[in-house]
């Protein structure tokens, strides 16, 4: 068996996961992050993405939002905004704020809200990706 | 001896108030049920968002970020502080409207340039009525807090902060310490503290930032801040729906005494206008008799 840390994954509405761990992959802003055991100290960013963690060597999948991690040789807590096995997320839903976003996008719009409509777009995107990859 | 139809008419108008209160106890418990879930539901990530940020913090190697930034040219009198004071939108919550803007206002005698954020009607309301300027755009409801609404509060916060519109941003709201009490709360948001002293006495070494600390820094203060926001308008929501109930509960349950005295003195003034009838009957029937 190979060696674990702590992992608590925290979404803002409730306690995703919290135990063991031996492995965990997630999106950052400069792209994937795996983390084994005894990492060294480390804080990162979040993006939308797939997150991956492996317990007893099955591999657990969820979609997660914007957040940030840290990484400590013992333990790893990840925050995030909004976290969702696969099984959860509303397709219906997701399909609706893409085609959403996708029309506000189309529209004359500010920076500030071209960057909202574009991390919706995303949040969507990653949601529908991951419930037709693990359905 | 107060007249009979006085009586029955204050009872009356407080059976009618009686209802009110009541009417508002019910909704207001309903309403607590739901904030506490969510409340329950909130707080781990609210509580590791805290330590996670505090051990962060330890751990980040010195920078010049705007978030840090104390501007302490600026002296105490002349800072431009910000406060976002949460409200509730309706009144009858006791002093939970009260406490709030009381401590509001204590803290804005501290300096001159004060920037009002204020979330919630009542308070907009007093603010306005006394002739306070306050942000006017800055038009929140403290129903039903959601994510996306504590973002956007910390976007307007982080840009005029970013501008150097403001020095200093406090949030004051009520907290629930137990379900029969609740306290005021009041916490600085920005400038961040970055707690130097605790660092080395505890020995911690630097953590890497990865990309680098700057930028991890730049996506992390507001995602910190929007979440602290939302912690702190899901724990004030829970607090206002307390504060409501248990003052309804109050106002029902005084309005019972009262109906339960008025009733006596309406029996008793009764009682004796018929007494008197009775005696104006036999004196009136005894001198036909003579």
């Amino acid at each position: 068996m190979s060696k674990t840390f702590q992992l608590k994954i925290v979404a803002s509405d409730h306690l995703f996961y919290e135990g063991k761990c031996e492995m965990l992959v997630f999106p950052g802003i400069d792209g994937e992050h795996g983390i084994l055991a005894s990492h060294q100290p480390m804080v990162t960013c979040l993006s939308a993405g797939e997150l991956r963690f492996q317990i007893d060597g099955e591999w657990h999948y969820a979609a997660v939002s914007d957040g940030f991690v840290e990484i400590t040789p013992t333990f790893v807590v990840l925050l995030a905004d909004t976290v969702e096995k696969p099984e959860e997320i509303d397709v219906n839903r997701a399909n609706e704020a893409k085609l959403r976003a996708e029309e506000r996008l189309r529209q004359k719009q500010s920076i500030m809200e071209y960057y909202h409509t574009q991390a919706a777009l995303n949040r969507a995107m990653n949601r529908l990706k991951i419930t037709k990859r693990h359905s | 001896m107060a007249n009979i139809r006085e009586i029955h008419s204050r009872m009356k108008s407080i059976k009618d108030i009686m209802k009110i209160t009541n009417a508002m106890y019910l909704i207001s418990s309903s309403k607590l049920k739901k904030a506490r879930k969510s409340l329950l539901a909130t707080q781990p990530y609210f509580e590791g968002l805290q330590s996670t940020i505090h051990d962060i913090l330890i751990r980040t190697p010195h920078m010049h970020q705007v978030f840090f930034e104390r501007r302490e040219e600026i002296k105490p009198g002349f800072r431009k502080e910000g406060y976002i004071v949460i409200t509730a939108d309706k009144g009858l919550a006791g002093a939970y409207n009260h406490n709030v803007i009381k401590r509001a206002e204590e803290e804005m005698q501290k300096s001159k340039k004060n920037f009002l954020f204020v979330i919630g009607q009542v308070g907009r309301q007093y603010f306005l009525r006394k002739g306070v300027e306050i942000e006017c755009e800055f038009l929140y409801t403290a129903q039903n807090p959601t994510l996306y609404r504590a973002q956007l509060i910390s976007e307007t916060i982080i840009e005029m902060f970013e501008k150097g519109e403001l020095d200093d941003v406090y949030v004051i709201f009520n907290k629930m310490i137990t379900p029969m009490k609740s306290e005021v709360q009041f916490r600085r948001i920005l400038p961040l503290e970055r707690r130097k002293f605790d660092r080395r006495k505890e020995g911690y070494q630097h953590a890497i930032f990865e990309p680098s600390p700057e930028e991890v820094m730049n996506k992390l203060v507001p995602n910190y801040l929007k979440g602290y926001i939302f912690g702190v308008l899901v724990e004030a929501f829970s607090s206002e729906q307390n504060a409501r109930m248990t003052a309804m509960e109050a106002a029902t349950s005084s309005a019972k005494d009262m109906l339960r005295e008025l009733d006596l003195q309406y029996n008793r003034a009764r009682q004796a206008s018929i007494t008197q009838e009775i005696t104006e009957i036999v004196s009136g029937a005894k001198s036909l008799k003579k």
